[in-house]
């Protein structure tokens, strides 16, 4: 089953939200509630988590690339 | 019905040294075997490199740094550059915020807004600069916009690290080393160059608390880390 991951909707009401980094690769196995990738306004780093066990099977946004809340970064297949 | 906190003052401590204790209350607070927290510091002379940082806005090298005893640590918080050091006041929330506000960026609002109603406390004009984090005075000797209290935040599992800086009475000199939070064109002040009398950072955390507690609805009494550690539910 594929799962998304998605800039979480707490960070709504910045004026600009930037993918910092992620913090694991396609193909790493991870766990439910893993931190797997770091956003930033300009005063708030922001740890996603991974919304499932599984595996980062796909990267759809990039280090440095400016997101939106809601905007789908990867997904996990679990 | 007031949530309660909890408050610890580590006192004069390293960064790192603090850091540490930090990253532990937040573990325990992600697991709920610790209440939130408002975790109070001084620090001796540091200087932070924040995610945001640009490598610019360091102006002295390592060396040269160590020579004015100010160390440097990268670390996990957002924003730029910053320093903190002797006479500044550091308060560092961890709590699940989204109980308190909704959204981090209303959240980073409220502290600044906790800021301002401390500073009228001591008779100073705290206020926001449209774009630009943080508390911001003008200096009554230049008449110039400057930067009083420094923000930045991380939110991690849902609670919150990192948090406000206060300069109350730091060597101003300090700044020098740096273009703190990465803004050229404006200085940095403190309460004291302002017009402040001498205050101590107790009396401060105390009306910081009493102003807290007002903004975010909670009610907040003290605590020690030796608590926390030993604390089990």
């Amino acid at each position: 089953m594929k799962y998304e991951i998605a800039i979480p909707e707490f960070a709504e009401g910045a004026e600009e939200i930037n993918l910092r980094q992620w913090l694991v690769a396609v193909g790493d196995t991870v766990k439910k509630g893993d931190n797997i990738a770091e956003a930033a306004t300009d005063k708030i780093s922001i740890y996603i988590e991974s919304p499932a066990d599984g595996v980062l099977s796909a990267i759809l946004a990039q280090e440095d690339d400016r997101v939106l809340v809601g905007q789908i970064i990867g997904e996990i297949e679990g | 019905m007031k949530k309660d906190l909890i408050w610890i003052d580590l006192g004069l401590i390293s960064y790192e040294d603090a850091f540490v204790i930090q990253e532990q209350l937040h573990k325990k607070c992600v697991t709920k075997t610790c209440p939130d927290t408002l975790l109070f510091q001084e620090n001796y002379p540091v200087i932070t490199l924040g995610r945001g940082t640009h490598e610019q806005n360091l102006l002295l090298t390592p060396a040269e740094l160590l020579d004015q005893g100010i160390a440097l640590t990268a670390v996990s918080r957002g924003g730029d550059i910053s320093y903190h050091g002797n006479g500044q006041f550091i308060v560092s929330p961890i709590l699940h915020f989204d109980q308190y506000v909704k959204g981090a960026h209303q959240y980073v609002r409220c502290l600044e807004q906790v800021v301002i109603n401390l500073l009228a406390h001591y008779q100073l004009k705290g206020k926001r600069i449209k774009g630009r984090s943080g508390v911001w005075v003008v200096e009554p000797e230049t008449g110039e916009d400057k930067k009083v209290s420094a923000l930045g935040i991380a939110v991690s599992h849902g609670v919150t690290l990192h948090g406000i800086s206060i300069n109350v009475n730091p060597n101003l000199d300090h700044f020098k080393a740096i273009i703190p939070c990465g803004i050229a064109d404006k200085g940095v002040t403190s309460m004291e160059a302002c017009g402040c009398p001498p205050i101590s950072l107790s009396d401060l955390r105390e009306q910081f608390i009493l102003a807290f507690d007002e903004m975010f609805g909670t009610h907040t009494t003290k605590s020690t880390i030796d608590e926390i550690v030993s604390h089990k539910r």
